[in-house]
């Protein structure tokens, strides 16, 4: 059983996945409430609709998700005058022709939206853990399986249906601790990889591994060359590399550990303790996140100025694209120097492949909200769509099928 | 601290055999009509010394601090023939209790005049944009001090529910903590847990039967009220009787909700006399709530209805007093202790999502309080002082590991944590507050005053947690905090042109230097802040006749970050920010009131453009959220308030405030990376709303000198949207619905004027009301409420 970490100079985090969503929760419960629980009939699911993609905006205190669907990806300018107003912070996800947000805030809620011939949003079901402050993992793995880890004090993964939208069970995690933070979720063949944030209090960096023929905890694996699975709703620390092994990003926050990248070789489920990519040496800075897409295109955030790291100063990004070659752990540099200094911890960061020339990332900056491109043949970077309305968290690509 | 406050005890009590021998008279009774029915705001002036003071709500009147010898008095009422009278005062007879029966004239009255010099005229003709509300007129009906507040133009409450529950209070746009509450002339957050737990609690720890009036100060704030309040006050005035009586009211409302107060003075020899007061409620707030939802095996959601479980909340307050008058060394002196505290169950999260069914906040507070009155201190030099202490023990309960429905069953169980917070709280914080305020009031020739008050306070405070403790193998809260503060105005007041122009002026400075446990994202420690800041304004007021009397008025205010904003909340998982900057504001006003005899209006044009805006900074889990300097805003409104009496049984009284607050911040000092919402209507605030009322007293019902009120009250809110109108799919925006609520009531007054009964009944149509987004208000409820009062 992992060692809870008492520590108050860096547990306090804790209480900010509870009393943010004390605090921010928000949903829709009332008859002004847009979004229904009903169904509506849908001719043809999928219309024109292609890609869905979230949002925030808003302004001081008064800030909300907002999810659409879209034809292409192809506009330069994107705003939020067809987006439904989620009333919380919320992460996408998708299987099949339908969207998922998973928001934060108690009770943990997460909803599925289809689109309507209109090609407007409109919930179809939610699935809400009762007790929970907030869904704070998310894996689509089929159309029938989908994996979910809730905060809160309930150590548990819930086992649903994407399509139906039901719960269907649930797998004991408490004996990998109290009072953690669930940070990422990875599913490769038979087991269940989750990343669990401690803040630091145990200085070393740890998994849950779920045997998901039995639905059942199998091990705490831990590595102690670094510490602190830190993660955000958006992002991924957890990836899976084409030849099977995941790599696991670890900031070192909170502790003197290096922040790092372990390996979990393919039909393994230890850390492979011949493999370290020490970030702090080799990259030099706190690094946040991790994105492989095959052949070599790793990347990650790297951080100018951790007491900034929060982004705390409003006015002042630090996190830049940063680009890694996983298999020689070396540093690849930032994707382009020109780019736009992003908010990535305190506001959105994630990577998401839709075609072999295209990679694309979102920079929230103080000038700048904008989905750019990356060419992985080429090395180049280039503005894609610039929003007009706030920051961009999720991009998610639709399919026709299953529904 | 309890020794030192024993210590200024022992010294209070040492210095009261050292009172002289008072050499001034008093005059005080009770205005009546023919039938005795007691005329509340009836006119006395006393041509000798050229005072004058208004009846109260029982027609009872007092005038003091005169010389011993005859008195001419004359009294007058609309509608009423005036009556003079002289009134004897000697060595021999320094008090002198007289009763006026007025008769009803036949002949039309003039203008009702501007040129009165009682306390409610004089503070309603200050330059001071102002509203006065008298509790006498509502102690007969079943509301609360926070009710009372809505009732003047301008101002809007918020509730998130019953009795006890979260209230915030805007005045002309700026709202929470930007408003500044007093008691007598004391900031009620050093008497109150107001930091703590907010302003419904705490306000409901002070019964409406102890509130004399309620003045509410609108833009600028008097140099007498030492707050850094941004936008506004509210100065809550008890009573202070001096002649005996008892009073007693027992009320039941729906919820089984259960009300008392007692309250009574009695005269001592040579100008003393004791009062106390208690009160007791009692609530289980269990009201009826819709569409809440209860969540399957499935774990899909379903609509029901029910009843709130777990919102009962009860408090109390006893308090007892000492008081002098007219003596040689004071012209009122008081020495008052308060006990109050509250229990108060929390029924679900901030937007009414997640039901709990077991957590709770409790506080407990004693105060003692000395206030010190000399006018004539020195030559045309008056002295005004309170000193108070305060100790508050407030707690946090939340160590249930069950997860409730919304029905109250038990549906599962936590392995770790609390309800609300992850490691769970059984929280004890224990806090002394040591406050003392001095305003001097110089007046070196006719109609020109300069005032100097100073106020300061000393917080200091320490908590335990044996359950956060044990979650984390320390005991965090056992950090002190200190917070020292000095709010220091001096004013200058000059009247000219016959009197019909008031000028004054102020200018203000604030300290404030706070210390305590750092909360960070990454460090923590013990943290150091202080800041400092200046401020002004300028307000007229002119009388351009008999009936028209023109305001206007400016002020540069500030408000400086509180002790959670720049230290954090480790509870509440609140990081600090030492770099906060006070929040500004250029408050502008400009308002003409018109007042004929049956009939007055007063418009009120207002703007507001604020600065440093202090809100908690949204960001996505795991990160700790932090106050951040986030917006600039521009508030232009308007407000209006109309009163008619064709005759003397039936009013109608009406306000509407109309209000646009929009944003107006800079893109990087906003979180965001355009101008987008620059221009744009801030969300989450009404822009329209307002109240009416119609009241009708009918004499002769039962018995000859009985009487019987009617009154009939609606209040009105517009809906409006719960984030940026511009962001989203119109179809899909979250809104607050328009409410408009209505309550009616009737209260009896038997003949002897002993007795009051009174039956209303508050959201008459049963209408689904809130104020913040989903969280639901109370329903149809009806309320019982008896009155006995002697004297």
């Amino acid at each position: 059983m992992l060692k809870v970490i008492k520590n108050p100079r860096t547990l306090i985090i804790l209480f900010a996945v509870i009393v943010t969503a004390h605090l921010t929760s928000c949903n829709n419960d009332d008859d002004t409430n847009p979004v229904t629980n009903t169904t509506t009939p849908i001719d043809d699911p999928v219309a024109e609709i292609n890609y869905g993609l979230a949002m925030v905006s808003g302004s001081g205190n008064t800030v909300s998700t907002y999810v659409q669907g879209l034809k292409d990806l192809g506009a330069t300018e994107i705003n939020n005058s067809n987006g439904t107003e989620i009333g919380q912070f919320a992460a996408i996800y998708t299987e099949g022709s339908s969207l998922f947000t998973a928001g934060f805030g108690a009770p943990a809620t997460m909803q599925k939206f289809v689109f309507n011939d209109e090609g407007v949003t409109t919930l179809d079901q939610s699935i809400v853990v009762p007790g929970a402050n907030s869904f704070s993992t998310v894996e689509i793995v089929s159309p029938t399986q989908g994996y979910a880890t809730v905060g809160g004090g309930l150590a548990r993964v819930v086992i649903f249906n994407p399509t139906t939208m039901k719960i269907t069970g649930e797998i004991d995690i408490s004996d990998a601790g109290e009072g953690l933070f669930y940070s990422d979720i990875l599913v490769r063949d038979n087991h269940m990889f989750i990343a669990l944030n401690d803040f630091g209090g145990a200085a070393q960096a740890s998994l849950a591994v779920i045997n998901l023929s039995e639905n059942k905890l199998d091990k705490i694996i831990t590595d102690e060359r670094t510490s602190t699975l830190f993660n955000t709703l958006t992002s991924e620390i957890l990836t899976l590399a084409d030849n099977g092994d995941i790599y696991v990003q670890a900031t070192g926050l909170y502790t003197d550990k290096p922040g790092g990248i372990l390996r979990i070789k393919k039909d393994q489920t230890d850390f492979d303790t011949e493999y370290f990519f020490d970030l702090a040496a080799t990259v030099g800075k706190t690094c946040f996140g991790l994105y492989h897409f095959g052949d070599g295109q790793s990347f990650t955030l790297t951080s100018d100025d951790d007491a900034n790291f929060f982004g705390t100063d409003g006015a002042n990004p630090v996190f830049s694209y940063h680009k890694l070659n996983l298999s020689t752990k070396e540093s690849l540099g930032v994707l382009s120097e020109s780019l736009p200094k992003t908010f990535a911890a305190s506001r959105t960061a994630f990577m998401m492949q839709i075609s072999d020339t295209e990679i694309l990332f979102p920079i929230a900056g103080t000038d700048l909200d904008a989905i750019y491109s990356y060419n992985p043949a080429t090395g180049e970077t280039s503005q894609k769509s610039k929003s007009s309305s706030g920051y961009i968290t999720g991009i998610v690509a639709l399919t026709k099928q299953n529904d | 601290m309890i020794m030192g406050i024993t210590k200024e005890h022992i010294i209070l009590l040492l210095l009261f055999p050292l009172t002289g021998f008072c050499q001034q008279g008093k005059i005080f009774g009770s205005v009546t009509d023919s039938s005795n029915t007691p005329l509340a705001g009836a006119h006395i002036y006393n041509k000798n010394t050229s005072q004058s003071t208004i009846s109260d709500n029982e027609g009872m009147f007092e005038l003091k601090n005169l010389p011993l010898q005859p008195q001419k008095l004359q009294i007058s009422y609309t509608g009423f023939s005036s009556k003079k009278v002289t009134v004897l005062l000697s060595i021999e007879i320094q008090t002198n209790k007289i009763r006026i029966s007025l008769t009803e004239s036949t002949e039309m009255l003039k203008e009702v005049i501007l040129n009165s010099n009682s306390e409610a005229m004089r503070i309603k003709e200050s330059p001071q944009m102002v509203s006065l509300i008298k509790a006498s007129d509502f102690q007969h009906r079943s509301i609360a001090t926070k009710d009372l507040l809505g009732v003047a133009s301008g101002v809007q409450i918020r509730e998130s529910g019953g009795i006890g529950n979260t209230t915030e209070i805007s005045i002309q746009g700026l709202t929470g903590k930007q408003v500044k509450l007093f008691l007598d002339g004391i900031p009620l957050e050093f008497l109150f847990p107001i930091q703590e737990f907010g302003i419904g609690p705490s306000l409901a720890m002070l019964p409406l039967q102890t509130i004399k009036q309620i003045e509410v100060y609108k833009g600028t704030v008097p140099v007498h009220l030492g707050s850094d309040a941004l936008g506004g006050s509210i100065h809550i005035i008890s009573k202070s009787e001096q002649f005996d009586f008892i009073e007693g009211t027992q009320g039941f409302s729906s919820f089984n909700t259960w009300q008392t107060t007692v309250n009574g003075r009695k005269l001592l020899k040579n100008n003393w006399s004791i009062g106390v007061n208690g009160f007791y409620t009692d609530t289980d707030n269990n009201y009826a709530i819709s569409d809440v939802q209860v969540i399957n095996e499935s774990g899909n959601p379903e609509n029901i209805n029910t009843h709130k479980f777990h919102d009962a909340f009860n408090s109390y307050s006893v308090q007892a007093s000492i008081d002098t008058n007219d003596k040689k060394w004071t012209d009122h002196s008081s020495l008052k202790f308060v006990s109050a505290g509250f229990d108060d169950e929390i029924q679900h999260n901030f937007e009414m999502r997640q039901p709990y069914g077991e957590a709770t906040n409790s506080a407990s507070s004693f105060s003692a309080i000395l206030d010190y009155r000399k006018k004539e201190l020195f030559k045309n030099l008056n002295l005004e002082t309170q000193w108070s202490y305060n100790f508050l023990t407030s707690k946090f309960k939340d160590t249930s590991l069950n997860i409730y429905d919304w029905t109250g069953n038990i549906i599962g169980q936590r392995i770790s944590g609390g309800e609300i917070t992850t490691s769970g709280n059984d929280l004890t914080y224990k806090a002394n507050t040591y406050s003392g305020r001095l305003l001097l009031e110089y007046a070196p020739k006719e109609n020109t005053q300069v005032y100097l008050n100073s106020t300061s306070s000393f917080f200091y405070r320490t908590g335990e947690d044996p359950i956060a403790t044990s979650f984390y193998q320390q005991d965090f809260f056992q950090t002190p905090t200190e917070v020292l503060k000095h709010v220091m105005g001096l004013g200058f007041s000059q009247k000219a042109l016959d009197s019909k122009l008031h000028i004054n002026s102020s200018i203000k400075w604030y300290y404030y230097e706070a210390n305590g446990p750092n909360i960070g994202n990454i460090d923590t420690g013990f943290l150091e802040t202080k800041d400092a800041a200046l401020g002004a304004g300028q307000s007229f007021s002119y009388k351009l006749s008999n009936s028209w009397l023109l305001k206007a008025s400016y002020e540069y205010a500030t408000r400086l970050p509180d002790r959670t904003e720049s230290l954090g909340d480790f509870r509440f998982g609140i990081t600090s920010n030492l770099n906060l900057n006070p929040e500004r504001s250029h408050n502008s006003n400009l308002e003409i009131n018109f007042i004929k005899k049956k009939w007055n209006f007063s418009i009120n044009g207002f703007f507001r453009s604020v600065s440093n805006i202090i809100i908690l900074q949204p960001v996505p889990p795991p990160v700790l959220p932090s106050y951040e300097n986030l917006l600039k805003a521009r508030i232009l409104g308007s407000e209006g308030s109309f009163s008619y009496t064709p005759f003397p049984a039936f009013t109608i009284r009406s306000s509407l405030t109309y209000q646009q607050s929009t944003d107006r911040s800079e893109k990087d000092k906003a979180g965001v990376s355009s101008n987008r919402y620059f221009g744009e209507q801030l969300p989450n605030r009404p822009t329209l709303f307002g109240n009416g009322e119609i009241n009708s007293k009918h004499k002769n019902i039962l018995h000859k000198e009985d009487s019987l009120s009617f009154w009939w009250r609606t209040n009105y809110v517009k809906t409006f949207f719960r984030y940026w109108e511009i962001d989203g799919r119109e179809e899909d925006k979250l809104k607050i619905p328009t409410q408009w609520l209505h309550q009616i009531g009737m209260s009896y007054t038997d003949q002897s004027k002993h007795y009051t009964f009174s039956l209303e009944t508050h959201n008459l149509f049963d209408t689904e009301a809130y104020d913040n987004f989903g969280v639901q208000k109370p329903g149809r409820s009806l309320h019982l409420k008896i009155r006995t009062y002697f004297n």
